[in-house]
């Protein structure tokens, strides 16, 4: 390619330094950022309802429509920023989540349930995708949900 | 340059002269103050908790380019909340669909069904505790148009008068009227529905 | 009643009308039960609006949600300074000089990035979803690619007996 003030020289340039810069950022895996949610899913509203909070995110409602639940309720939401050390939440006196990126878009979750490891996965996840683990509650029909979405 | 132990005691105006003059941190304190309302406000008006999220954030980006501006002529908070609104009414405006007016919109003009309808007698609110009176009025905003819930979130929360509505909507100040009304009227009728469900 | 009629009201109740218009309206009310059971729903409607917003809190740790506004202020503040008018280019050596090394190093660059990417394993290979239950759980796991959820059931047979995450599914 010649150079000469009356080419195009300069954009052809930038957008190669543009297309470079891009490759870089996205190989680069910055932090991610990730809601976490335990819900409490039952299939009709319990007596103490009012004093609860109804999940009403309709994204997650739809996230959660291969289940049977009618109604979600919202006991802890937090929210994290995870890079390649593991972060851990505490959802509960009885769970907690440790996660840690891996790749750009692969995380590792780690579920611990009363100290002891339950599980470990790994498991792509780009943004607005959710992991969900679930487990029969401790009322007869009913269940503990936990929802990690990621934002970013 | 305050630390964060100082800016806690302050209070909005010297937070906000520390932040038109480059304090950061001053600036960070007004947002942890006000960003319940600010959000309320955008979720009030978006109904979609990501979106009121986005916005407010963006308000709160705005609010910094333009502090210089603010001259103490209303309190911050309302001065945010200001700028919320017109990025929710860009944000709705977009998300129209088509130009041209619903039956509703139209029926606006005469009063639609609305003023035909006998009104509610009793108090549908009454006896409810606060919290489940919030589910309820959250259920009902929900089923209005948007720019019924606008007109109703302007004139009840925001509390402007329906002339500064009619600007801010860019509508006249009859159809501010007609759509306050209308609003008012179908959520007396969806409370009122949604206590005869149980 | 007509549709001015009714909107009268509302103003009334919005104290948005005259002294003379407002008494007007008052006698109205003491006169006719049909405008005074509007004007009593409209009240109603309008004091249980009343802290409607109270409620409604940012579901977002304050660091978190302050994270995002400073990262936006600090580029749009990083742009600022590059929108400037762009100076006329003096025809100097070191112009001349630097008219070589911006694409030579662009070049460089690529040709680096370029041998990075052949090295480095695809992003998609990488990794398949593993699961590893732990001693005494069941994990079952489906996914719904049309909301992107993976959803993982957890059961404890030795402790309940209970089904699998399937028979929880409505599917």
């Amino acid at each position: 390619m010649k150079f000469s003030k009356a080419s195009g020289w300069p954009l052809t340039w930038c957008i190669l330094c543009a297309g470079l810069f891009a490759f870089l950022g996205a190989a680069t895996a910055g932090e991610a950022k990730i809601d976490a949610r335990l819900l409490w899913a039952v299939q009709t509203p319990p007596t103490n309802s009012a004093s609860l909070k109804l999940m009403s995110d309709q994204d997650i409602i739809q996230k959660l429509s291969h289940y049977r639940w009618t109604f979600y309720y919202e006991m802890m939401r937090t929210n994290l920023l995870v890079g390649d050390v593991t972060q851990n939440v505490t959802l509960s006196s009885n769970c907690v989540i440790g996660i840690k990126q891996i790749t750009p878009n692969h995380f590792e979750f780690a579920v611990i349930g009363k100290g002891v490891p339950v599980v470990r996965m790994i498991q792509k996840l780009p943004k607005n995708d959710a992991v969900v683990f679930s487990g029969a509650g401790p009322e007869s029909e009913s269940a503990w949900v936990v929802v990690l979405k990621r934002r970013e | 340059m305050t630390t964060e132990n100082e800016t806690s005691s302050l209070d909005d105006k010297s937070l906000v002269g520390a932040a038109q003059a480059g304090d950061m941190q001053a600036f960070e304190e007004l947002v942890a103050r006000h960003r319940d309302k600010v959000y309320a406000r955008a979720f009030s008006m978006m109904r979609n908790e990501e979106e009121a999220i986005d916005l407010s954030q963006e308000a709160w980006v705005k609010g910094w380019q333009r502090l210089k501006q603010f001259q103490g002529e209303s309190a911050f908070g309302t001065w945010m909340t200001r700028i919320v609104i017109n990025l929710c009414l860009d944000a709705l405006r977009k998300q129209r669909r088509h130009p041209a007016e619903s039956i509703e919109e139209m029926d606006e003009e005469t009063g639609g069904v609305e003023r035909q309808m006998p009104p509610v007698v009793t108090n549908p609110t009454e006896r409810l505790e606060q919290g489940e009176l919030r589910q309820r009025i959250d259920a009902a905003l929900e089923k209005l148009s948007p720019e019924h819930r606008t007109v109703l979130v302007l004139h009840e929360f925001e509390e402007m008068e329906y002339k500064e509505i009619a600007k801010t909507m860019g509508c006249s100040i009859g159809t501010v009227m007609s759509r306050l009304f209308y609003a008012r009227r179908k959520m007396a009728a969806l409370l009122a529905d949604l206590k005869t469900e149980e | 009643m007509t549709h001015e009629q009714q909107l009268k009201l509302q103003a009334h109740l919005d104290r948005q009308l005259s002294e003379a218009e407002a008494r007007e309206v008052t006698k109205w009310l003491a006169a006719d039960p049909q405008a005074a059971a509007l004007y009593a729903e409209l009240k109603n409607t309008r004091a249980a609006l009343v802290g409607g917003e109270a409620g409604i809190k940012l579901p977002e740790t304050r660091e978190f949600y302050w994270s995002r506004i400073a990262r936006e202020i600090g580029r749009l503040e990083r742009l600022e300074p590059s929108r400037g008018p762009a100076l006329a280019e003096a025809d100097t050596w070191f112009a001349r000089l630097r008219r070589f090394v911006v694409p030579a190093g662009a070049m460089a660059g690529l040709a680096i990035a370029a041998l990075l990417a052949l090295n480095q394993p695809l992003d998609e290979a990488l990794f398949e979803t593993s699961v590893q239950p732990g001693a005494g759980t069941q994990a079952s796991t489906d996914h719904d690619y049309a909301h992107g959820a993976t959803l993982v059931w957890l059961s404890f047979p030795s402790q309940t007996g209970a089904g699998s995450g399937q028979s929880e599914s409505s599917n």
